[in-house]
């Protein structure tokens, strides 16, 4: 069972490198402590005009990624019918 | 919460998906894990969009999960297409890619 065990080493090491890594840029970086508890709603864009919703990210900023995504999941939906079909 | 903890459980989350990747040897299990380790990403896109007040994180996770279905979808029909080919999805016996 070496191998085991070496597994999970490997997985301890990468854990505690990201963890020194998120532990040292947050002392230098941190200006505030809290996130800003934000609703869905006012995240989503209910009722105000001005930006930084995710109705005017998708439907005005990112419109072109918002269309290329849509030929990526159709060109995915094909592909996947074509390579999972039963062979004729 | 602070920024931290969420980057913490992010970590956790990536951790716990690198580890059944590199043990794991059934197809669908290594497709659960990096299923876990796109959304700790997500995690993090999200976070850092609440932190900083700005919902373009937000839009760049729904994208991002949009390609993890993609993704999903094309390792489940090659999962397929090998069951038909060697009746067995263990990643063990499926060799054939090898030089």
């Amino acid at each position: 069972m070496i191998n085991k065990t070496f597994n999970l080493l490997i997985a301890i090491l990468l854990f505690a490198a990201l963890f020194l890594a998120i532990d040292n840029s947050f002392t230098d970086l941190a200006k505030k402590e809290e996130i800003t508890p934000i609703s869905i709603g006012e995240i989503a864009g209910g009722m105000n005009n001005q930006g930084e919703t995710i109705r005017h990210g998708i439907f005005s900023d990112f419109i072109f990624p918002f269309e290329l995504l849509s030929l990526l999941l159709l060109a995915s939906l094909m592909g996947a019918l074509y390579i999972a079909k039963k062979e004729a | 919460m602070s920024l931290y903890s969420y980057l913490l459980i992010s970590i956790i989350i990536f951790t716990i998906g690198v580890y059944g990747i590199i043990t794991q040897r059934s197809g669908i299990k290594i497709l659960m894990c990096i299923e876990l380790l796109l959304n700790s990403a997500n995690l993090n896109l999200v976070a850092f969009s609440s932190y900083n007040g700005n919902a373009t994180g937000q839009v760049f996770a729904i994208f991002s999960i949009a390609i993890a279905a993609a993704e999903a979808a094309i390792g489940f029909a090659i999962l397929v297409a090998l069951f038909r080919l060697k009746d067995t999805i263990n990643l063990d016996n499926i060799n054939i890619l090898r030089w």
